[in-house]
């Protein structure tokens, strides 16, 4: 068979169109979790910060970065780094009330002063959710300076895990 | 020929089948409502619902965690209300709404650390009390109507400001000092006090009421 030009074309866009596959959108749709080597950043990770607004902590995914480079390093490169906002140690003890504190500090990687906010989920032994989000607290940050973001829980029992978001200020 | 068109397709097929983190990353559909934590399509520079939801949220957790209060044995009496928390700053605010987030808030997480008493109210319960030792209504089904209890403690505090204005440009700051204090009855020692200070700048062309 002499496969001419014009067939080839069509020959191709069939096989595309094979690739493709078509959804049904039928019925409610099922809440789903992202577990997708693609994208690591993705769920929670608890007794951690997290900088949830992209203009803070914007990953360069560009720069040449192959997966084998993990395997001799810790983590991404620096140089692929390019938060605004560097979180230096995060950790939680209990108040002399039996509360837990939460606290993280925050560096300023700019040479530009930063308002952020912060607050933090509260979650029990068995990553139950304990108490609701606090309420945004806001953090003044001057130029290349280090502050502390610092919470605390209602509850004095039951309190496992907390989880810190930092969002540019509004 | 031949392995040029088997090529071909083998891409255009990986092509069709590429996959991508399929994120519909578009905003949400419109609503009137905002989110009272965060600073809504009207920003000025007084007092909003972001400042009131964030600071009352800061000093019920500070309560919590202030052994002289929520760490004693016996759970302590506390009047959160208005009556003595004075609003001296050039933003008009309801400051109730102050008093009542932190009562409720409070009441609700302390679970019995603390024990909040209705001194707003006591014209209910004297009212009540009236009624029953007339003889027209009967006791509730505890007994007899108890004797109203004295406080241990009491909210104290103020809403403070300092406003600058450049003639120029309009532009208004305006700095608000928002001090909360539990008073102890009798002594008049303070157990507790907190205060939240923040700076607005802004064209004060919104209007609070």
């Amino acid at each position: 068979m002499i496969i001419t030009n014009k067939r080839w074309i069509w020959l191709c866009a069939l096989a595309m169109v094979a690739g493709c596959t078509t959804d049904v959108r039928e019925g409610a749709a099922p809440g789903v979790q992202v577990r997708d080597s693609r994208a690591p950043q993705a769920g929670i990770r608890y007794n951690t910060v997290v900088i949830v607004d992209k203009s803070l902590q914007n990953w360069d995914g560009k720069v040449f970065d192959p997966p084998w480079a993990e395997a001799i390093s810790a983590g991404p490169k620096e140089e692929n780094k390019r938060s605004k906002i560097a979180v230096e140690s995060t950790n939680s003890r209990r108040t002399a009330t039996g509360t837990l504190e939460v606290w993280a500090i925050l560096r300023n990687r700019t040479d530009f002063p930063l308002q952020i906010e912060g607050r933090t989920q509260f979650f029990d032994e068995a990553k139950a959710p304990a108490e609701g989000p606090t309420a945004w607290k806001r953090l003044f940050l001057p130029p290349q300076s280090v502050a502390t973001y610092r919470e605390y829980s209602t509850k004095v029992e039951g309190i496992g895990f907390y989880y810190v978001e930092i969002r540019e200020g509004r | 020929m031949r392995n040029l068109v088997v090529v071909s397709l083998l891409v255009s097929l990986a092509a069709g089948c590429m996959s991508t983190t399929r994120v519909d990353n578009e905003p949400g559909r419109r609503t009137v409502y905002d989110d009272p934590s965060t600073p809504g399509r009207v920003i000025g520079v007084g007092i909003e619902s972001q400042d009131i939801v964030s600071i009352t949220d800061e000093m019920v957790r500070d309560v919590l965690a202030a052994p002289a209060v929520a760490g004693r044995s016996s759970p302590p009496r506390v009047v959160v209300d208005a009556y003595y928390f004075r609003n001296e700053s050039s933003s008009t605010i309801n400051k109730n709404l102050f008093t009542d987030l932190l009562r409720t808030q409070l009441n609700r997480a302390a679970t019995g650390r603390l024990v909040f008493l209705a001194r707003e109210h006591a014209g209910m319960t004297e009212k009540e009390r009236a009624l029953e030792e007339e003889g027209v209504v009967t006791g509730g089904t505890q007994g007899a109507t108890k004797p109203a209890y004295g406080y241990d403690y009491r909210l104290g505090g103020r809403i403070a400001s300092l406003d600058a204005i450049d003639r120029r440009t309009g532009l208004t700051s305006r700095y608000h000092q928002v001090t909360f204090e539990l008073v102890e009855r009798g002594s008049g020692v303070i157990v507790w006090s907190k205060t939240c200070q923040f700076k607005k700048t802004a064209r004060d062309d919104e209007i609070y009421r």
